[in-house]
């Protein structure tokens, strides 16, 4: 049926309301993602990001504390698991090895 | 009797000086304001990076030679030059004679309740790096609960064109690092974040307490200028920044929000500036701007200034500002 009117979802991100789940599970396996500096090399050097500006393993860390699935899975979609993040990543994140942490996850969530 | 150099401030700058130029043989008198020398720094807990422990750096810094003399609740009410002789008159009618003097006045911290947009004085949950300071030094369990959720607000009243501080005060990232991690160490289930434009961990060992605040205390860090805090019905703390690196808004509810007000120049203390010729920056407020080849720059012969009465400072920096003057002063006496 039509009001006249849509429902807009909030952009804004709500602290108070976020899910932790997904973040302290990621945590848990990977506790090395808390040392992000938020520098964005991995994303720089990324051998993917060249075609989809998404790309993004930076991207994916904040989505992970935002819990904004669709945001994690647009910046790790197109991974092609090649480790060159891992390389400059300067607080030595084992960026490629988070990555697979995190689809698996996200894998058993869709399960 | 004539002084040597008369040293006006009793904080770390002007108690360094005064010891390092008694022990180069020096007759030193030192005038302070308050009823207690110390400066600053007497209001703080722990000192960052290592958490030492503030009251034995002050116990250690006032523990002076007896040559020293000291005038506590005295303000400067008027300098005259004659014969190459200073001549002041102090508050308690007092005068001094002194062939140089060293301005160690400090700096005051901005003054929060001016950003309104904060509500520091209006909510109770607002409180400044000092008043946190206070309470770990008087009743660090001030909150009730034990999983708070804690803010720190970094650059309140500095990089603010509004504000009228363009500069950016120094120390305050590493303290509101140092603070957030007393805070869970207070209340290991806290939940402690820290809004900031940009982490200036320049010093020794800054970067690794911020790595530590990351890695071994989970305080999160969100890059975003706090925009406004508001108040809820149970006084809890609302506060709204951009999540600059998600690009969206970012809202959070909290028990303290703590706002690092920054390091800015006494301004009651410009008339005496005036009085000795010591230049006042036009963009900062501070004194002395030094140049690669003038680390001093005094404009008149035999003032001289060390401490954060020249800019923001840390308390080593402050200590070897100190030291360096007192050579200075010693080779202007020595003369
Ligand atoms: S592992 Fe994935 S995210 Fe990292 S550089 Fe390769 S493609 Fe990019
Ligand atoms: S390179 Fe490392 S520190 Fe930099 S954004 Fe990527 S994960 Fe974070
Ligand atoms: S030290 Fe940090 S908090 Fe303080 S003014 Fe500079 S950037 Fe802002």
């Amino acid at each position: 049926m039509d009001f006249g009117y849509n429902i807009i979802k909030i952009k804004t991100v709500d602290l108070d309301r976020i899910d932790k789940s997904l973040y302290n599970r990621v945590v848990f396996v990977a506790p090395d993602i808390n040392k992000c500096i938020a520098c964005g090399s991995c994303s720089a050097s990324c051998s993917v990001s060249f075609y989809n500006s998404n790309s993004s393993f930076r991207k994916a860390l904040v989505a992970i504390e935002r819990d904004d699935i669709t945001g994690i899975k647009e910046s790790l979609s197109s991974c092609v698991l090649c480790g060159k993040c891992s390389l400059v990543c300067p607080r030595g994140i084992n960026t490629r090895g988070v990555i697979i942490a995190i689809k698996d996850l996200l894998k058993e969530e869709a399960l | 009797m004539v002084n040597d150099t008369i040293i006006i401030g009793g904080g770390p700058a002007g108690l360094k000086a005064a010891s390092s130029l008694n022990s180069l043989g020096h007759k030193v008198t030192i005038i302070e304001k308050t009823e207690v020398l110390g400066g600053q720094i007497k209001n703080w807990y722990k000192l960052f990076p290592d958490f030492s422990d503030s009251y034995s750096v002050v116990s250690n810094l006032t523990n002076l030679s007896s040559d020293i003399s000291i005038n506590l609740n005295s303000t400067v009410l008027d300098v005259q030059k004659e014969n190459g002789h200073f001549n002041l008159l102090l508050s308690n009618n007092k005068r001094l004679k002194g062939k140089s003097i060293l301005l160690t006045t400090g700096f005051s911290l901005y003054d929060a309740s001016k950003k309104e947009e904060y509500g520091y004085g209006f909510y109770k949950g607002v409180l400044t790096n000092k008043d946190l300071e206070h309470n770990f030094i008087n009743n660090p369990k001030f909150i009730d609960i034990d999983n708070p959720t804690v803010v720190f607000i970094h650059c309140v009243g500095s990089r603010d064109h509004k504000a009228g501080n363009m500069h950016c005060s120094k120390v305050c990232c590493v303290t509101a690092v140092k603070q957030a991690i007393e805070i869970k160490q207070f209340y290991p289930k806290a939940n402690v974040y820290c809004f900031y434009m940009d982490l200036r961990m320049f010093g020794r060992g800054y970067e690794d307490l911020y790595l530590k605040a990351q890695s071994e205390y989970n305080i999160k860090f969100i890059r975003g200028r706090v925009s406004e805090i508001s108040e809820t019905f149970e006084n809890k703390i609302v506060v709204k920044a951009e999540d600059t690196l998600s690009s969206k808004p970012i809202k959070l509810t909290s028990d303290y929000a703590i706002l690092m007000s920054g390091i800015v120049p006494t301004k009651e203390n410009f008339p005496l500036f005036n009085k000795l010729s010591v230049s006042i920056n036009s963009s900062d407020g501070f004194s002395n701007e030094p140049s690669f080849n003038n680390l001093l720059n005094l404009k008149t012969e035999g003032v001289f200034t060390a401490g954060c009465i020249n800019g923001p400072k840390t308390i080593p920096e402050v200590l070897t500002e100190s030291d360096s003057v007192a050579l200075s002063i010693h080779s202007f006496l020595s003369r």
